[in-house]
């Protein structure tokens, strides 16, 4: 669905005879802000929270870390303490597989930063419940010429009689090949729900010759994330404030809804995750 | 229920007083008419000279007047024709039809047609503007595609939404806030191609008038103005016609009688053709593409006998993509039969039966198995009886009933694909019915004041089968409730009383006041500034509440002796509640609870608006400023503070000049300058899993840069021949002749791969400077 949305937009955009032209703006700049990057996976053995500052837009630095926080996360009756890493300030850390993440429990973040440099300590917090898990049947993948991809396919049952999320990225060779937001796709079941799954469209490889991305041999692993509906929208929006707006299709652009209290930005978001991978082979997939 | 109850019996009250006679006061009525084609001609003026009483044609060409008995100079007067002066000896009732010859010989003398200087000095309403088809034609346009929806641009107070759109903001109105008939049939979506051009062809049009909010009590259901598009009745008289072909499309009129002075009809067409270029694409992959869209008019016209009329009129529009990956049709359709009768001189009657429709059509095409069709429709069928009663030639009536079944079917997606595992999703139809009555008197008291009051009765009705929800404080559907068919599960009603009042200075400048009062049932889901063939209408439901309009607005008006000099300086104040607008990030398509997305508040404007116009035989032209704010609330939205609608414009300037060199050439040009719109602008970013995430200013807390424009056009007639029953013409024009990028969007890019992080703001421009010509033979 998100796919067909995608092509009759641009359908529609392609027709007009637009021209652009690199401009200067002066833009304002909003109060510096807390930024919380937090998702606790099954998958990861150390649970990680980044800690970092708001910016100027034109800023194309990397973001200031927050150093100095003390971070915790509870769920049931256990708080868990992170560690700041040495190397890498504003990310902190849990011991290897001390958090065990189970679907239907909830965690809450807490943060209280330091009070250096005459601020005041500030408390944040976020809660995220875990989504039950899905699992891959089978995956395939297909060239489609008309568009320069090959797309990866996925085979599942959509559990019923609820509202389920679910995030798509791809690894190849271990390397995280989407590895930004805006490469990751993210649907809901509003046209699957409670059904099987019969070759869903998640993700694209460019099959464009002149990047030569896929060699024989080489190994695609498709994630699929059960996601909760919190981080589905702040996705979408994400998404949506990186890609082309219109007068026709934008509408006011808006702040990406996080879950962060004390109006610090960014999410807290746990996600089930299962993987199935396969073999790269020109034979079967062009 | 008692209101309405007090209204009928005035209303059949109304109709017993007509039985009255009065010897020393009889009637002068009829219809007035253009000598060559037969067209009845609305807006013209009678006078009757020496005791200075005199009354105007209705848009049906009508006229009635009381005057003492005996004999009396007339004269009927219209702009662009020889006016007429009769003596006539008026003993007893009588029905004349007097026909008036255009001024052919100066064609150029074109104007914006309000109405002559005795009409306009009296008139109570106020924020009206007419403009003829000849005026249309004349302003230059963009593809040399004549407009009216354009045209009315340049006038005071009427925006457009965003560049080359036809979408109307009026006095800082939402564009779904304008009821625009066509023929007094609803026009649902008045775009085609993305609203770069209007569904009006102006070749089938008359006239088109515009209400700025001070709406006359016939008209409602829509809170910031009417557009009122007439239609050509077709000559009476001979066969005639205009065939153009033009850059982007071509069209064809013809018009003729049935029977000679008793029936007549009139049929345009019209069909772009940019498709018809793709062919020659060397990208391989937009050859097969199709776009185009087209029209088609057809208009009959039966006078029965001296008291009865029947008109038809009907549009069918479409327009059409389509490439190897998706599809998609959409447009309108729309037919209404009409039924004028004179009851007696002093009652006049119309009653019409009409039908509006919209209706969108998406498809993936080609074999991929998530192939999904995609369809959206919305139909109304409504009932109209219209009244006016010319008690005498100071007091009029007029009064009348309406219905409308609006059935709204918002999406039904479904796959064609038997394997396909996507369920057929289908948004719950939407049914409703919209009635009014009212009743409005204008009265003449003295000669230096008039007055008009009326009261509008309206009625809304959601009827099943439907459904309804529940919603908590944060708009989260707690329960659904279904209603079963033919139920009316929720009501809605109101009176709406309409004031105006004019006040005679001195012979050449009037004062004005208005009030006016409206509500709003319906309303359309979009989120951008511009209308998209996507957009879908929804009603008021126990969640939305009408949206109630109140507008005040007083203005002087000045008009010199010859009427060739007119002046208007007019202040407005409107106080919307219930207003609309969406939560951040809202989902509008396909969205059974499209509801829990509206964060309703309110909405204020208020602004000056300035027309200068000058009416000469050799130029004419005028200039229009407006100096205004719009703004909305809503406690959800923005923190809960007052924030700019998208629509306001604090300068809007525009000129329009028209030059008559010789019978042969016509110049005319015009130069347009508003405040950039207000837009959301990034002030900050931030990082997450390495991405980037804007951070957004307040909404519409800054401004896209100051739009204008300037463009020409030239037309040359051909040399007239005496032997020659056909006319031609050339059109050249050119289109933002000074090649100004006026900002359509700006959009903040970079790339990832190349350099994470880096951003640029990008402004994308629409048109640069677009030349254009078009050959027109009339016939």
């Amino acid at each position: 669905m998100q796919h067909s949305k995608i092509i009759i937009i641009s359908l529609l955009i392609s027709l007009l005879w637009g021209c652009t032209e690199v401009i200067d703006l002066e833009l304002k700049t909003a109060p510096e802000r807390l930024v919380v990057d937090a998702i606790i996976t099954n998958e990861d053995e150390l649970q990680i929270v980044f800690l970092s500052k708001s910016m100027a837009y034109f800023n194309e630095n990397e973001p200031d870390p927050v150093t100095g926080a003390q971070v915790s996360i509870g769920y049931e009756d256990k708080m868990i303490e992170l560690r700041e890493s040495v190397e890498h300030s504003g990310y902190y850390f849990t011991e290897p597989y001390n958090l065990n993440p189970r679907p239907g429990i909830t965690y809450t973040l807490h943060i209280t930063t330091n009070s250096e440099n005459g601020h005041h300590p500030e408390y944040y917090t976020a809660s995220s419940t875990m989504p039950n898990n899905v699992s891959l049947d089978s995956i395939q993948m297909q060239l489609r010429e008309n568009l320069d991809v090959w797309q990866v396919l996925a085979w599942f049952q959509d559990s019923p009689n609820q509202k389920n999320y679910y995030m798509f990225r791809l690894k190849k060779n271990d390397y995280l090949f989407t590895s930004r937001p805006k490469d990751w796709t993210v649907t809901n079941n509003t046209f699957f729900r409670g059904k099987y799954v019969n070759g869903l469209w998640v993700q694209s490889i460019s099959a464009d010759p002149a990047r030569n991305i896929m060699n024989e041999g080489d190994k695609i692993i498709l994630a699929m994330n059960s996601i909760t509906e919190e981080f589905y929208n702040f996705i979408v929006a994400l998404q949506r404030e990186n890609t082309i707006s219109s007068p026709l299709f934008g509408g006011p652009p808006a702040n990406t809804p996080g879950n962060i209290s004390n109006g610090a930005f960014g999410i807290f978001t746990t996600m089930m995750v299962d993987t199935m991978g396969l073999y790269y082979d020109p034979i079967l997939h062009d | 229920m008692l209101k309405f109850r007090f209204i009928i019996i005035l209303l059949a009250n109304m109709l017993y007083i007509n039985a009255q006679h009065d010897a020393r006061h009889p009637v002068i009525s009829g219809y007035v008419k253009d000598v060559l084609t037969g067209e009845v001609l609305p807006g013209a003026t009678i006078l009757i000279k020496g005791i200075s009483t005199g009354t105007s044609t209705n848009a049906y060409g009508y006229f009635s007047l009381s005057v003492p008995a005996g004999n009396h100079n007339i004269q009927i007067a219209f702009v662009g024709y020889e006016s007429l002066e009769k003596e006539i000896d008026i003993t007893r009732d009588m029905r004349i039809y007097p026909a008036l010859t255009p001024l052919t010989e100066q064609i150029g003398e074109i104007e914006i047609l309000s109405s002559t200087r005795d009409d306009l000095r009296r008139n109570p309403i106020m924020g009206t503007e007419t403009l003829d088809a000849l005026t249309i034609n004349s302003t230059p346009v963009l593809f040399g595609e004549s407009d009216p929806l354009k045209t009315l641009q340049l006038l005071p107070g009427i925006s457009a939404t965003s560049e080359g759109s036809t979408s109307l903001s009026v006095r800082g109105g939402d564009p779904d806030q304008n009821l625009i008939l066509l023929d007094e049939a609803t026009v649902y979506n008045a775009g085609h191609l993305l609203g770069f051009f209007s569904i009006f062809n102006n070749d089938a049009i008359k006239e088109v008038t515009t209400y700025k909010g001070d709406l006359p009590a016939y008209a409602g259901g829509r809170i910031a103005s009417l557009v009122d598009v007439r239609s050509r009745d077709g000559n009476m008289n001979q066969m005639a016609g205009i065939a153009g072909i033009g850059i982007i499309s071509s069209r064809l009129m013809l018009e003729g009688p049935v029977i000679e002075n008793r029936a007549s009809f009139l049929t345009s067409a019209r069909r772009t053709y940019l498709d018809m270029f793709l062919p020659l694409a060397n990208d391989e992959e937009i050859k097969d593409n199709s776009l185009y869209f087209y029209d088609l008019n057809l208009k009959l016209n039966y006078i029965a006998d001296d008291n009865n009329r029947i008109f038809l009129s009907t549009y069918i529009g479409r327009d059409v993509f389509s490439n190897d990956l998706a599809r998609m049709n959409f447009g309108n359709k729309a037919a209404s039969l009409r039924w004028s009768r004179v009851f007696n001189p002093r009652l006049f009657g119309n009653l019409s039966l009409i039908t509006s429709s919209y209706d969108y059509f998406l498809g993936s095409s080609g074999d991929e198995f998530q192939r999904i069709t995609w369809k959206s429709k919305l139909n109304d069928y409504s009932l109209k009886y219209d009244f006016t009663y010319y008690a005498s030639s100071e007091s009029q009536w007029s009064f009348g009933i309406q219905s409308t079944f609006r059935k709204i079917k918002p999406a039904i997606i479904t796959s064609p694909n038997e394997e396909a595992f996507i369920t057929e999703l289908r948004v719950p139809d939407s049914n409703s019915l919209e009635n009014a009555l009212y009743i409005s008197h204008s009265h003449q008291i003295g000669d230096l004041i008039s007055l008009r009051y009326g009261l509008r009765y309206s009625l809304f009705q959601n009827i099943g089968s439907g459904q309804t929800f529940t919603l908590n404080d944060e708009f989260t559907v707690l329960d659904t409730l279904k209603h079963t068919g033919g139920k009316i599960f929720n009501s809605y009603s109101g009176l709406e009383p309409r004031l105006g009042i004019s006040y005679l200075i001195s012979p050449n400048i009037t004062l004005k006041g208005s009030y006016t009062n409206s509500r709003q049932y319906l309303h359309l889901a979009t989120n951008s500034s511009s209308s998209t063939p996507l957009d879908v209408w929804f009603t008021s439901s126990p969640n939305i509440k009408p949206q109630i309009g109140h507008q005040f607005s007083s203005g002087l008006f000045y008009s010199n002796l010859s009427g060739i000099w007119n002046h208007s300086l007019e202040v407005y104040i409107k106080q919307n509640k219930n207003a609309i607008d969406f939560k951040d990030h809202p989902d509008l398509l396909v969205n059974e609870a499209l509801e829990a997305e509206v964060r309703p508040g309110k909405a204020r404007s208020r602004g000056i608006e300035w027309m200068s116009r000058y009416s000469g035989t050799q130029v004419s032209g005028w200039l229009s400023y407006t100096f205004s704010r719009a703004e909305r609330h809503s406690q959800w939205i923005n923190n809960g503070n007052w924030y700019l609608s998208p629509y306001d414009r604090t300068h809007d300037f525009s000129i329009v000049l028209m030059y008559n060199l010789n019978e042969r050439l016509n110049i005319s040009g015009n130069w347009v300058y508003f405040t950039g719109a207000p837009v959301t602008m990034p002030v900050g970013r931030y990082s997450f899993q390495s991405g980037v995430v804007p951070i957004y200013s307040d909404r519409n807390s800054e401004r896209m840069p100051d739009y204008h424009r300037m463009d020409i056009s030239v037309t040359l007639r051909n040399r007239k021949q005496p032997d020659r029953r056909w006319q031609s013409e050339w059109n050249f024009s050119v289109y933002n002749l000074y090649g100004r990028k006026n900002a359509w969007l700006i959009n903040f890019t970079g790339d990832e791969y190349v350099k994470p992080g880096y951003r640029y703001a990008e402004m994308t421009y629409l048109f640069s400077i677009i030349p254009s010509i078009t050959y027109t033979v009339k016939f």
